[in-house]
């Protein structure tokens, strides 16, 4: 009789599939506030501010479409090159960013962890967030130039299927945020993995079709033995329906989409488990 | 009354020297253990947590079975010297770090305070931090909104409220961060020692605060410091650990007591100067004198100075006086020494002498925690029921 009268039982054990959802969602005003306080603080004492979220992706689009379109000439065919070299990159910058910053979430947050308990999930989930509210905004810059070369070319670069595109970005957040806990996982641990997401996810994007070229570009120009590596890789295939959907250079293919959303999955419900087995501990070995 | 915190047989294991240098077949073992949701099976070979022995395994226990019970409203007091496993305690409580065995049940909304300010960012204003930290404990946004005049008055910040706090001066931070706790309203409250920064007014602010929470609201408080005064004024009971043990649980005043006992190691109390130095009675009655002996010089000395200090239980100074001050000094010392401390008006307790030996010019013998006395009532005169501070005088009420 006295047993169910506890609101909360401290022991050393925790089952596998033990996430505590009932207090992640009592905690939903820290995500609220923590987000907030990502987007207020990024930019602060800067003299451009929020400017600067237009200015990563145009610069980046014109520098991609010197480089891929001009100097290696894998630049698409029919479509503007500029939009091209703008929408995969801003896609891709996401998926960057929250893949890397999830993966240092226990590095980061250190501080704060080691002080007050709350569900550590939240860290992440503001980093995805936040996230978004950045790539929304970079979105819309797309549109606008979207919409520019409509006037210019008369040619509408949207395919019907941007319908789809919520789809899209789902297995891109979720692919990014299961990459990141398992290596954040790791990380308390082992802090090599640090250093090798930091300098390899970058370079990743040279083998991720729809940055530089489209996917089957890609496939033609490349040595045969890399072939697998593109074939294959999960993210390549959503940013390159990405393009087709926005920008009308790429390709979308159902099975491809079904194959990297059964991959994200995978990868976060892992990435979920291990963090969450990790997370009740990690002060003692980080 | 109902208890609202049980504590079964918590231990918490360390391993010590680097993680995951281990044998790989070490860490699979127990990786498996984990996995069965058994204990770590190394965990059975650990030793207590003796700082000052060099341990033979690798393993230690910061906390080991460590059984109590905290009932409604009670305000807990857990002292210990560094190294006693309070920190960890606290952390398992917050569920900051998990234990390796044993389980703590607990009733109603936890709130620790093991820092102020935690989370709290410099660029945000007053306002901002408020909710931010506030959600960062467990509160929920209408909750705060609710509660934002009263914390703003409470730090005293009315006037900043809008400033980003990296403007603010430290201590006004310390003052916002309490402020946003205390008005958490809690159920179970988890004080480190925070109180130690922040000017003395606020500091009282804070104590009054916390006295409130526990009799005003029911609200049930453990509270970790190192200032046994605050201690003793905020808790009834309280418990010490000793090595990662729960040594004693009881009223405050005796866990007090046997912390500052605890502290002082009765070592041989030989020096430099002499091999033996003494008091003579170590239980007088209030009025008596007390007499301390150096006997049998070791070396040969021109001069010597003395200085004597009396200390209370809290290592508070009640008196010192020195030979320095009266214009005397040893010359040519003989083989033994003694001093007489006349008519000592102190009420009942126990009492530390310590000696500072020198040259006249210097001290360096400093003979600390060795020689102490008990004062009990005398017998000729009418003892006070009760008694506070460390002085008595006699008192005429003239009624």
């Amino acid at each position: 009789m006295k047993q169910n009268k506890w609101d909360k039982i401290i022991s050393p054990k925790r089952s596998l599939f033990e996430i505590d959802f009932k207090s992640l969602w009592h905690y939903r005003d820290l995500l609220r506030m923590l987000v907030f306080r990502d987007f207020v603080t990024y930019y602060k004492q800067t003299v451009l501010g929020p400017i600067w979220f237009f200015i990563q992706p145009l610069f980046t689009a014109a520098i991609n479409l010197f480089v891929f379109g001009s100097l290696a000439g894998l630049g698409p065919q029919g479509v503007p090159g500029f939009l091209f070299y703008m929408s995969g990159p801003i896609l891709w910058q996401y998926f960057q960013d929250t893949f890397t910053k999830t993966s240092s979430t226990f590095i980061d947050n250190q501080a704060v962890f080691g002080k007050v308990y709350f569900p550590r999930l939240i860290m992440p989930l503001t980093v995805l967030i936040s996230g978004l509210l950045k790539f929304g905004v970079q979105l819309c810059l797309l549109f606008s130039a979207i919409v520019y070369y409509y006037f210019q070319t008369n040619n509408l670069s949207i395919q019907w299927e941007i319908i789809y595109f919520p789809i899209l970005l789902l297995i891109i957040m979720i692919m990014a945020m299961g990459f990141g806990l398992i290596v954040s996982s790791l990380t308390t641990k082992y802090r090599d993995l640090k250093f090798l997401i930091d300098f390899a996810v970058p370079l990743l994007r040279y083998i991720t079709p729809g940055i530089a070229t489209s996917y089957i570009v890609f496939i033609e120009t490349l040595p045969k033995q890399l072939i697998p590596l593109v074939k294959y890789n999960p993210i390549g295939f959503i940013i390159d329906s990405f393009n087709y959907m926005f920008v009308g250079a790429g390709s979308f293919n159902w099975f491809y989409i079904a194959y990297s959303a059964s991959f994200a999955i995978i990868v976060f419900i892992f990435g979920i488990l291990i963090f969450n087995q990790v997370e009740k501990n990690f002060m003692d070995t980080v | 009354m109902s208890k609202v915190i049980e504590i079964n047989n918590l231990s918490k294991v360390y391993d010590l020297g680097l993680v995951g240098t281990g044998t790989l077949s070490k860490d699979l073992n127990r990786a498996w253990a984990k996995l069965l949701g058994k204990p770590d099976p190394y965990a059975t070979i650990v030793e207590l947590n003796d700082r000052t022995q060099k341990s033979s395994s690798n393993m230690v226990y910061a906390l080991k079975d460590i059984n109590f019970s905290v009932e409604q409203g009670e305000v807990l007091g857990i002292i210990g010297q560094n190294g006693a496993g309070k920190s960890t305690l606290l952390k398992i409580l917050s569920q900051i770090t998990s234990p390796s065995i044993g389980s703590i049940k607990m009733k109603g909304r936890v709130a620790s305070l093991l820092e102020v300010g935690t989370g709290m960012h410099p660029e945000m204003t007053a306002r901002q931090n408020i909710y931010l930290n506030g959600s960062l404990m467990g509160m929920r946004r209408h909750e705060i909104t609710l509660k934002l005049d009263e914390i703003v008055d409470f730090a005293g910040i009315e006037k900043y409220i809008d400033t980003p706090i990296k403007r603010f001066s430290s201590g006004m931070t310390v003052r916002l961060g309490f402020a946003i706790a205390a008005f958490l309203e809690p159920e179970i409250l988890i004080v480190d020692e925070v109180l130690a920064v922040g000017d003395a007014e606020f500091q009282k602010k804070a104590v009054g605060k916390m006295q409130d929470v526990s009799k005003g609201g029911g609200r049930t408080v453990l509270f970790v410091s190192h200032n046994m005064e605050l201690v003793k004024q905020l808790c009834q009971k309280g418990i010490l650990l000793k090595n990662g043990g729960l040594s004693q649980k009881g009223l405050i005043g005796d866990i007090v007591n046997s912390y500052f006992n605890d502290n002082t190691n009765l070592k041989s109390v030989e020096n430099k100067y002499f091999k033996k130095v003494d008091l003579i009675d170590k239980v007088i009655k209030t009025g008596d004198s007390i007499k301390i002996c150096l006997s049998e010089i070791k070396i040969k000395i021109d001069k010597l100075s003395i200085g004597v200090v009396i200390k209370d239980q809290s290592d508070k100074v009640i008196f010192g006086a020195n030979t320095v001050q009266y214009n005397q000094i040893y010359e040519n010392p003989g083989d033994n020494i003694s001093i007489e401390l006349e008519k000592i008006n102190l009420n009942p307790g126990r009492y530390w002498v310590e000696l500072y030996l020198g040259n006249g010019s210097f001290d360096d013998e400093f003979i600390k925690g060795a020689l102490f006395f008990d004062v009990e009532w005398s017998q000729s005169f009418a003892s006070p029921k009760k008694h506070w501070g460390n002085n008595y005088y006699k008192v005429n009420w003239k009624i």
